[in-house]
């Protein structure tokens, strides 16, 4: 890479905790926090969550950034207030309101696509009602793009900004994208955001007719129904997330001051050339290891693996050949865990949730327990227990494989690599 | 859209606006419903939305607000003569 790409700051929305302490104690406790909706659908949602109630605890902030959130999303659907309060966050931890960057040397790359399917359905009662009673707001609202217009607004922001897709991906295409910029040269700092993906009825359906999600299965605990890399797991189960990094030039961090969380070591993104959902072992073990190529660091190096584990059998089977394939005779050395068995698979923004998962467990040097694996599928695989245990660990990698062969890594590397 | 017909320029100034009015009711809460921080008394007749702080996106959702609250549909063309929030309820009260 041109230039050091290190991560400043961190914000996270989920299922499991808002913010990055809250997430961390969510990481440690192994909880799922999957729940039956009561009609049989699962999903991990993020509950009780207030944009007021947020933005009293962000005291960081300047005044006039909290009332402009207060003006922009106090309305806007629980996705963008979420992006909103994760990018906040990030934005407050990097240390950016003391001071930051140019405006225009700032970006803002969403990952996430087709996130309005569920307002859409919350706005048809009224267009079937009457045409004229569709607020003109919508023609804003369905647009992906809201996000990056949202948060560019709150913050004063004015260099690059766009969204990013990549299925399931879409979180690791995202941080892909905002390394590139930093890197070369044409933002000093970007907000990467995972956007908070809410599946519509219809939506989750297809996922539930393709074999893809779990489902509440009679006599059994929703909590227990997503299990990464276990015998008896069942497919994935939806999360609710938003999560935000503040990626930044090594050379801007120490202009400021800041304290880097980790180095964007590598990263890489291939195709498999393959609409279908049906995942490849050369194609994801192609990104670990040209990721990997890119950061300099041998396989052998490897501490700890954030799976994109989702709970899907296929899905999990074939990431465990691939880590075979990078790995070879050490692939039981690095830890492996599943943060989606904790905060379900929050698809578009899983990348950016689990580099959030990652970053936490990199600076405070533990991983976080496997949900629900009480037989796994590899018995040569080093993967984390039901508790979380403690781990020096200076080299990570974090995965993200998409619907359409869209297959991802990034390679962090702790402050102190 | 609808099967009104737009009505004429006299209709839209003779009709009342006197405190009280359901369809300036109707328009203060779509208001407040935009913009909560606008006390109750703020909107008047002789005020725009645009003096209440209301941007166009909001002057679009206030007046599809106020619409489904009268249950009523006004043609958007319609709304080119509106200036103030007095003439807004005017037209508002043409078709309720």
């Amino acid at each position: 890479m041109s230039s050091a790409v290190v991560v400043t700051g961190l914000g996270v929305v989920c299922a499991a905790g808002c913010g990055a302490s809250a997430f961390a104690d969510a990481l440690r406790s192994g909880r799922s926090r999957v729940t039956d909706d009561g009609s049989g659908a699962l999903a991990a949602v993020v509950s009780g969550f207030s944009l007021t109630d947020v933005l009293a605890v962000l005291d960081g902030l300047p005044s006039g950034v909290r009332d402009r959130a207060v003006r922009v999303a106090t309305r806007a659907p629980l996705p963008l207030q979420a992006a909103l309060t994760a990018a906040l966050q990030a934005w407050e931890s990097a240390g950016l309101p003391a001071g930051a960057p140019p405006a225009d040397r700032i970006g803002v790359v969403v990952g996430g696509h087709n996130l309005g399917g569920q307002y859409a359905e919350e706005m048809r009662p009224r267009f079937a009602a009457s045409p004229a009673y569709l607020p003109g707001r919508y023609a804003l609202r369905y647009l992906d793009t809201d996000h990056v217009g949202t948060v560019s607004e709150v913050l004063g922001l004015a260099g690059e900004g766009f969204t990013v897709g990549g299925a399931s991906a879409s979180g690791n295409v995202a941080i892909i994208s905002g390394t590139r910029l930093v890197a070369a040269g044409d933002a000093d700092a970007c907000l990467v955001i995972g956007a908070l993906t809410r599946l519509s009825a219809m939506e989750r359906q297809a996922f539930v007719n393709l074999g893809a999600m779990a489902t509440a299965a009679p006599g059994s605990d929703p909590a227990s129904r997503g299990r990464p890399f276990d015998a008896d797991h069942c497919g994935f189960v939806p999360g609710e997330g938003a999560a935000c990094l503040v990626l930044e030039s090594a050379r801007s961090a120490r202009d400021r001051g800041a304290d880097p969380w980790a180095t964007v070591a590598g990263h890489a993104l291939r195709l498999d050339g393959n609409s279908q959902a049906d995942p490849d072992a050369g194609g994801e073990a192609a990104v670990m290891a040209e990721a990997l190529r890119r950061a300099g660091v041998p396989a052998g190096q490897v501490d700890y693996v954030n799976t994109h584990g989702t709970g899907s059998r296929l899905g999990d089977e074939t990431e465990l050949a691939a880590l075979h394939k990078v790995f070879g005779d050490d692939f039981g050395r690095p830890w492996l865990n599943a943060t989606k068995g904790l905060t379900g698979h929050c698809l578009c923004a899983a990348g950016v949730v689990e580099a959030v998962a990652t970053l936490i467990q990199l600076r405070e040097g533990f991983v976080h327990p496997n949900v629900n694996l009480d037989r796994p599928i590899d018995a040569a695989a080093r993967f984390a227990g039901p508790s979380p245990e403690p781990a020096g660990l200076r080299v990570a990698l974090s995965n993200g494989f998409g619907f359409g062969g869209i297959n991802t890594s990034v390679v962090f590397t702790g402050a102190t690599a | 859209m609808t099967d009104h017909i737009a009505p004429a320029r006299d209709e839209l100034t003779s009709a009342s606006d006197a405190p009280g009015d359901r369809v300036l009711a109707a328009i203060a809460r779509s208001v407040r419903t935009v913009l909560p921080e606008i006390g109750p008394d703020q909107v008047r007749p002789d005020r725009s939305l645009s003096d209440l702080g209301c941007n166009s996106v909001d002057r679009a959702e206030v007046v599809s607000l106020a619409m489904e609250d009268l249950g009523i549909e006004v043609p958007v063309n319609a709304f080119s003569e509106v200036t103030d929030i007095g003439t807004l309820a005017r037209l508002l009260r043409a078709y309720a």
